[in-house]
């Protein structure tokens, strides 16, 4: 998108689509000042995604639903969120209740208020629109003045109740008149996306589009996902679970005027990274393949780690697992080890530190054919004694 | 080792040396107070106490009596193939120990120190030696009364032992690292757990109660959060509902106001309607007055029409009634006329009939007093003949036929009681062939006397002889009396019947029966002529003389049956015809009543319609024309009708507006508009409740707080978790690692048991003993029960901790030999155990050496020792003499 406005031509409409913030967010499974450090973070991203907005010279940013992570959030989220979107200087911010911040009589975004004239709460399903002011900039139209002719009609889909099955989009007339972009606003599964239980406020793209509308901002799915040529899923700017999928981008759209389609181009935001990997381990090289990948991976107090690992190690290897695990649980922002799959198998050096006197014998022994986990793990137990002592 | 010599002097009164001990068994006895006990006290000072010190157990060595000077031990022993002398002298200054050897002397501490090492002992101190520091002699050393305990190994001699047995097994139970790791993991285990009861300690229960309260407090959290929630979904679902119901309540109230506009105008309607209804009844009053009247008057011309004819044909009535009258009058008179003539026949026809029935009773009554004279005449006749045949019944004897029956039955008895006496006596004929006296008279020859003789009679023949004769065999007096009693009776009843005998009396029975019939039928005759009775018969016959003579005596003529049944005739007609007169007489009358009583009605009858008819008539004068009543009628019912459609028209408008319903509907409406109304304002409290709840819980971050526990539950239960794992691991590394080690440890045991087994056989037949991993004697095992040492008799602990000593001994003699030392061991065993045991030593004397001290010497005979040394009785001054028997064995001295 190369596109450069001026004021004669003020050239293509230029959209920042973003969803799913998901503000007051706190990761259950990372502890102690880390977590406080990934909540933190999702009010830095918004500024980022502010930044972004005025680097891009957006006319406008698009928030499909989700920006509060429940509307039980506290004075202090509602109050960083508000600092956090001082990042968009005067752009027009458009926010929609979602499932998680339904327009219900508690709503957060209620609280949260139009406390900036760029800030408009997309609470009703009534068309919001902008025209183009003197300075090019978007400017909301606050009745209906026939003589101003809306460049942008944004017709928000919100969410008014926790629990519903229909399709917000429903209402939304079709095209009759006018020369404005028309976006469509919604928060809600577009698709099965093979899900097992059954997407509730599904929401019929096709029958959008088929209405006249120029481009569906979607919100729901947390990886950008394009549900058509007019229609997108940005994905969250952060991610919040590790299966998700292209997590931590938003969409920046360029639409050229009514009927054309739109050009949408993903852009990295997130701060914190999200892997997955899995390692199967057979000898202390691979083990060591593993500490070295480890060692390497950048921004380790952003990255958030799930590492399943498989294979067979000695007791010794095991140890030295367990302890470059213990070691990467403290260096990278959270690491999620799963070892169920690893068995461990004594080596000959292994039996040689077992080699024990009398006794010691026998019940290394017995612990080794054991096959009850328990054993496995006593029989550890008692290798780190024996190495203690050595 | 061995202990070749054992010298002892000024050891508490005793000097006495043994000299030339067999390196197997030797037995040294005497009598009590032989110095025995001092032997074994001085050997045990020599190798277990240092010297030097004069600590109260070694002042007591002080000797008494004649020989004052330091009590002194010396030992001559062989150890490693080097023979030791050791001196000792105790209560001196300083250490007085001399360890020499044919390449070394040791002396003080120096010989102290070397003679511990040398023994495996801890060197002794300044007090008396404990037998835990006295390491493998503990097991090998037994004091007089310790026989009965159990050989306790401490930590030296189960350290030897264990050595001993991993040497000879070729497997350690347990060596330092073992011990090492058992005792770490015994303590990471008691990190989690409690060693007495094994329960979790904090480490694990306080986790797991943190686990707990956050949950708790997660849950309280969420609910509370969840409730916020819920009353924000309540309070969007209330303002729906208002915005419903204030939609609703406009609505109804459009409809009141309709419906109170329509209400005014019917209200309106029915007022007229009112008004109207009014005339239609005034009119319709007023045409049912002026029909009512010409009906009056219509019915009062057809009353009065009516009552003429009634009248006209009552009249009529009235003179055929005075008709009938008359006719009757005139009939009744006849009749009363007629009756009377009948009446006057009657009369004479009776009279006549009474003059024939009066003569006619005047005649019968002389027929009838003759009649009664006739009879009573005969009857007289007949009473005369009564009476003589009465008197002649009077005077025959009273017999009658049945006193004949008995009379008969009497004399046949007596005849039968003579027949039988008479059978029964004696008939003697007695010839006289010569004279001769007989019964008082004389008689001559040939004269004939006939003698019946009935009873027992003697008979005297003058002299010549005297018969005695006694007939019927002694029955005769009864048949005797019998005769008598018959003939008796027979008298008696012939004299009541006043009978000569029986032809008499039966003669004077057929005369009573003609008698009888005669008087029978003189009394039929009497009663044949008065059958009513004598007196009757004469009072009816005074009373028709008296009659005839009221009748007087003139003749009367006869009266024949016909003239009197002729009279009746004429009085029976007579009266019929007067009856009928009567009768006839009696319906006149009748009828003339009856004719008198109908004319009266009919005149009644008719004065009662006159009158009718003259009040009819009076009232119709009172009344107007009917012509006149029609054309007021007709008026009135065109009045009536005009006013009725007027009315109707009204109430067809008020029925169009809506008509009575209309004011319910009215209800209806006002009552909805306010049911919706309160309902609005509920719902608009209830707004304002849930908006305020709302406000209040506000913006307090319930959904950080949920977050903050969730996180902290899912740490705790991580953490937790770890936790119960690693103790888990812990306890089971320890119990696998305690089994295992007690498991060798039983191992090490076993050549121990083995080798006590052949000794214990003969002692204690199918038993093992039953050591511990620690090799301690815990008892004796049987095949399936365990029996505790402590619960053996004294004699089997002495024997069983003898035999566990010499096992035990052998273990640790197994490179160089250790002496066993036994004061007194068998004082709790009987002979024939003491046989048995007597044969276990001297197994055992022939691979390590035993020191056996007894003072039952005479016990010990069949020992077999190699040396036996016999200590002499007490003797207070000089060496004891040793008598010294045995040799030193074949083995290698």
């Amino acid at each position: 998108m190369t596109s450069t406005p001026s004021s004669d031509n003020p050239g293509p409409l230029r959209l920042l689509h973003t969803a799913d913030w998901q503000l007051g967010l706190r990761l259950s499974f990372v502890g102690g000042e880390t977590a406080a450090r990934l909540r933190a973070q999702r009010f830095d991203t918004v500024r980022r995604i502010g930044e972004l907005a005025r680097e891009r010279a957006v006319d406008a940013v698009l928030v499909a639903g989700d920006v509060f992570d429940d509307n039980g959030v506290g004075a202090d989220t509602v109050q960083q969120a508000r600092d956090a979107l001082e990042a968009f200087g005067s752009v027009p911010v458009v926010l929609l209740p979602g499932n998680h911040d339904p327009a219900t009589a508690d709503s957060a975004l209620r609280r949260l208020g139009e406390f900036r004239p760029n800030v408009v709460l997309a609470l009703e399903r009534e068309p919001v629109r902008f025209v183009r002011g003197p300075a090019g900039r978007l400017e909301r139209l606050h009745d209906r003045d026939d003589a101003c002719a809306p460049v942008l009609e944004v017709y928000p889909c919100p969410l008014l109740a926790r629990h519903t099955w229909d399709d917000p989009a429903a209402w939304l007339p079709a095209r009759t008149h006018g020369a404005a972009v028309r976006v469509a606003l919604a928060h809600g599964g577009a698709l099965d996306f093979g899900e097992s239980v059954e997407t509730p406020n599904r929401i019929d793209v096709d029958g959008i589009v088929r209405r006249g509308f120029d481009y569906v901002a979607l919100g729901d799915w947390h990886g950008v996902y394009p549900v058509g040529p007019r229609a997108w899923y940005p994905g969250a700017p952060e991610a919040t679970r590790f299966k998700e999928k292209r997590p931590g981008h938003v969409l920046l759209v360029e639409i050229d005027g009514p009927g054309a389609t739109p050009r949408v181009e993903p852009v990295p935001v997130a701060r914190t990274r999200w892997l997955t990997e899995a390692v199967e381990l057979h000898d202390d090289a691979a083990l060591e393949a593993l500490a070295a990948r480890l060692g390497e991976l950048p921004e380790k107090s952003w990255t958030l780690l799930e590492l399943i690992v498989t294979g067979q190690l000695s007791l010794a290897g095991r140890a030295r697992l367990d302890n470059l695990l213990d070691e990467f649980r403290e260096r990278l922002a959270h690491l999620r080890a799963d070892t169920d799959g690893v068995s461990d198998v004594p080596s000959d050096a292994d039996l040689e530190t077992l080699r024990g006197e009398g006794y010691l014998g026998c019940a290394i022994e017995r612990l080794r054919s054991g096959g009850d986990p328990l054993d496995a793990e006593a029989l550890r137990l008692l290798y780190r004694l024996i190495e203690e002592r050595a | 080792m061995w202990i070749r010599r054992l010298t002892v002097a000024n050891w508490r009164g005793l000097d006495c040396e043994l000299s030339e001990l067999s390196p197997g068994l030797n037995l040294i006895h005497g009598p009590n107070e032989a110095g025995k006990s001092r032997l074994v006290e001085a050997l045990r000072f020599a190798l277990f106490e240092r010297s030097s010190g004069r600590s109260a157990h070694k002042k007591a060595l002080a000797s008494w009596g004649l020989a004052p000077g330091k009590p002194r031990v010396s030992v001559e022993l062989e150890l490693g193939g080097v023979t030791w002398t050791l001196d000792k002298e105790f209560l001196g200054s300083g250490h007085n120990t001399r360890l020499r050897s044919d390449r070394q002397t040791l002396e003080g501490a120096d010989a102290e120190a070397h003679l511990a090492e040398l023994l495996g002992v801890r060197p002794g101190g300044r007090t008396e030696q404990r037998p835990e520091d006295r390491g493998i002699w503990s097991l090998l050393w037994v004091d007089q009364g310790s026989s009965r305990d159990a050989p306790l190994p401490n930590d030296l001699s189960q350290a030897r032992l264990h050595d001993r047995l991993t040497q000879e097994i070729g497997e350690v139970a347990a060596g330092r690292l073992g011990q090492q790791v058992l005792r770490r993991a015994q303590e990471l285990r008691e990190r989690f757990y409690t060693a007495s009861r094994d329960a979790e300690k904090a480490i694990l229960t306080e986790p797991r109660e943190a686990v707990a309260q956050l949950r708790h407090r997660l849950s309280e959290a969420a609910a509370r959060r969840d409730a916020v929630a819920a009353d924000a979904d309540a309070l969007d679902g209330l303002r729906a509902r208002e915005r419903d119901l204030s939609v609703r309540v406009g609505e109804a109230e459009q409809r009141l106001g309709d419906l109170r506009g329509l209400n005014e105008q019917a209200m309106e309607l029915g007022r007229q309607l009112d008004l109207y209804e009014e005339q239609v009844q005034s009119a319709e009053s007023r045409r049912e007055q002026a029909l009512a009247a010409l009906q009056a008057a219509e019915e009062l011309t057809a009353e009065a029409s009516r009552l003429a004819e009634r009248t006209n044909e009552a009249t009529m009535a009235r003179y055929a009634a005075e008709r009938a009258r008359a006719n009757a009058q005139q009939a009744a008179d006849e009749a009363a006329r007629l009756a009377a003539d009948a009446e006057a026949q009657l009369g004479r026809a009776e009279r006549e009939l009474r003059e024939l029935e009066h003569r006619r009773e005047r005649l019968r009554r002389r027929e009838q007093a003759e009649d009664l004279r006739s009879r009573l005449a005969a009857a007289t006749q007949a009473e005369a003949e009564l009476r003589r045949i009465q008197t002649e019944l009077a005077a025959l004897a009273p017999v009658a036929a049945r006193d004949l029956e008995a009379l008969r039955r009497a004399e046949q008895t007596l005849q039968a009681a003579r027949a039988r006496l008479e059978g029964a006596s004696v008939s003697l004929e007695l010839t006289a062939l010569r004279e001769l006296e007989f019964g008082g008279e004389t008689l001559a020859p040939g004269t004939i006397r006939r003698v019946l003789v009935e009873d027992e009679q003697h008979l005297d023949l003058s002299g010549i002889a005297s018969i005695t004769v006694k007939p019927g065999g002694g029955e005769l007096p009864k048949l005797r009396d019998a005769v008598r009693d018959a003939e008796r009776h027979w008298l008696e009843r012939l004299e009541t019947l006043g009978a000569r005998d029986l032809a008499d009396a039966e003669r004077i029975v057929e005369h009573r029966r003609v008698l009888e019939a005669d008087l029978t039928r003189c009394r039929q005759d009497l009663e044949r002529h008065l059958p009513e009775g004598r007196e009757a018969a004469e009072s009816r016959l005074h009373a028709l003389e008296a009659a005839l003579a009221a009748d007087g005596d003139a003749d009367v003529a006869p009266v024949s049956a016909e003239a009197l049944e002729a009279a009746r005739e004429a009085v029976r007609q007579a009266s019929q015809q007067r009856e009928a007169r009567r009768a006839a007489r009696e319906v006149a009358h009748e009828v003339l009543a009856a004719a008198r009583e109908t004319a009266a009605v009919r005149r009644a009858e008719l004065q009662s319609l006159e009158r009718q008819l003259a009040g009819v008539e009076q009232r119709r004068r009172t009344l107007p024309d009917p012509a006149t009543l029609r054309a007021e009628l007709a008026a009135a019912e065109r009045a009536w009708a005009g006013r009725l459609a007027a009315r109707d028209e009204l109430e067809q408008r008020f029925d169009a507006l809506g008509g009575d319903d209309i004011q319910l509907d009215l209800e209806r409406a006002e009552r909805a508009w306010e049911q919706l109304g309160l309902e609005l304002q509920q719902v608009r409290v209830e707004c304002a409740r849930l908006q305020a709840r709302l406000e209040s819980a506000g913006d307090d971050g319930r959904h950080e707080l949920v977050q903050e526990l969730e996180a902290e539950l899912l740490r705790s239960e991580a953490e937790l978790a770890g936790l119960l794992r690693q103790a888990a691991a812990a306890r089971r590394l320890h119990e696998v690692l305690l089994d295992e080690y007690e498991r060798a440890r039983e191992r090490l045991a076993e050549p121990v048991i083995a080798r006590i087994r052949p000794y214990l056989q003969s002692l204690f037949p199918h038993t093992e003993v039953w050591l511990d991993e620690d090799l301690n004697l815990r008892g004796l095992r049987h095949r399936d029960t365990d029996q505790p040492f402590e619960a053996l008799s004294g004699g089997a602990r002495e024997q069983l901790s003898l035999l566990v000593r010499i096992g035990l001994a052998e273990v640790l003699g197994a490179d160089e030999p250790w002496p066993l030392v036994l004061d007194d061991v068998l004082v709790n065993t009987d002979a024939e155990r003491i046989r048995l045991v007597q044969r276990l030593l001297y197994q055992a004397g022939r691979r390590m050496q035993i020191l056996l001290f007894t003072c039952h010497g005479p016990l010990f005979d069949g020992l077999g020792a190699d040396r036996r040394i016999e200590l002499p009785a007490p003797n207070r001054g000089g060496r004891p003499q040793i008598a010294a028997v045995g040799a030193v064995s074949g083995r290698d001295a």
